[in-house]
């Protein structure tokens, strides 16, 4: 290195310092050495998935809801037709997912289950008692073509679930080809 | 008859050293022949169909991506990225500008996919197209190697059906 710092070499009738010289090669290549290629992405609206949720009392399509119920110590509260359905309004059959992803205070609730049926059959159902891992794996049904299925909730409060504070169950449904 | 003669030893002088700064003006001549090759990296289209390749050199591609109000529309292979060249490349992907006039974007990540079990947060938008993570790290790909592309959205609420938004991105290449 040392030997490169004092070193010159003569261009023309000017002495320049070779790692400097050097610098400049190896710049000139690095910079040459670059590609920069393009895509676009073009996002359109779409208003709903091809499944989708269901308000029955205006038959909207939703992508998202919240459900409030009270809930009591030891206590089963079952609420088998809450207030949005699922609903496949396409024509074709669709793959789908259910899972809960999370639940806060979760020390208040001893059990949720959660199941889509058709009012005869169940076509999914997914469920989290104290002290078990989240079901966070999709669990998949098939939602056939234009049909509506009602969602089914039930929930037990803990023995020592404190009055007045809040769980907030969050669950997510995954549609394939929506 | 003395001014005249400092007059014109002035002006001979003042010709003098504008011929010298002219003789002092240089002109060399470089050449720069640029020479069509095969770029070192391609696009192809992903499982999902939702591409299109523009051009037959397959380096420039469209994603026609949907954004639904308050829900996540995911395409875990959207494109994909081929190291075609005989060397190891690194790569890296860039938002180069983001279009949202109808303010339809609540979030949009894109990822870099390697393989069935490893991805990387490439690009992520937030409210309104808002740029939260622009560029991705440099990442070493193989000769012959492919990576994928994957795109989440997400629409506001209230989003139009039919209006679009357009992000602009770069895939950078350089020698690994």
């Amino acid at each position: 290195m040392r030997r490169l710092t004092r070193k010159s070499l003569r261009v023309g009738k000017y002495s320049v310092p070779t790692l400097a010289l050097l610098a400049v090669i190896v710049g000139s290549v690095a910079a040459a050495a670059y590609v920069v290629l393009s895509f676009t992405a073009t996002l359109t609206v779409a208003a709903n998935p091809k499944v989708a949720f269901v308000e029955w009392a205006t038959s909207a399509k939703k992508n998202t809801f919240d459900y409030a119920v009270n809930i009591f110590p030891s206590v089963k509260t079952v609420d088998e037709n809450s207030t949005y359905g699922v609903w496949n309004w396409d024509t074709a059959a669709h793959t789908a997912y259910l899972r809960i992803v999370g639940i806060t205070n979760s020390a208040n609730i001893q059990r949720v289950y959660l199941k889509v049926h058709d009012g005869v059959s169940t076509v999914v159902s997914v469920e989290w008692l104290s002290g078990e891992a989240l079901p966070q794996a999709w669990t998949m049904f098939t939602a056939a073509a234009s049909k509506k299925y009602a969602v089914w909730v039930e929930v037990t409060g803990a023995s020592g679930a404190a009055v007045g504070s809040s769980s907030v169950v969050s669950v997510e449904m995954k549609v394939e080809a929506p | 008859m003395r001014r005249r003669l400092v007059l014109g030893i002035a002006l001979a002088l003042a010709g003098l050293v504008s011929v010298g700064l002219a003789a002092l003006t240089i002109t060399y001549f470089v050449s720069v022949m640029p020479v069509v090759v095969r770029s070192p990296v391609e696009f192809a289209v992903g499982a999902d169909s939702v591409a299109v390749i523009d051009n037959v050199n397959k380096t420039r591609a469209s994603v026609n991506a949907k954004i639904i109000p308050l829900a996540l529309w995911v395409s875990s292979d959207a494109l994909r990225i081929r190291n075609v060249n005989d060397t190891v490349l690194e790569v890296r992907l860039r938002c180069l500008g983001v279009g949202d006039p109808q303010n339809v974007i609540r979030s949009v990540k894109l990822y870099l996919v390697f393989n069935a079990t490893s991805e990387a947060l490439a690009v992520e938008l937030g409210n309104g197209g808002l740029i939260v993570k622009g560029e991705s790290d440099w990442f070493g790909m193989g000769v012959g190697a492919e990576f994928g592309v994957k795109v989440e959205t997400e629409g506001r609420d209230g989003a139009v059906e039919g209006a679009q938004a357009v992000l602009n991105l770069g895939v950078e290449v350089r020698p690994g």
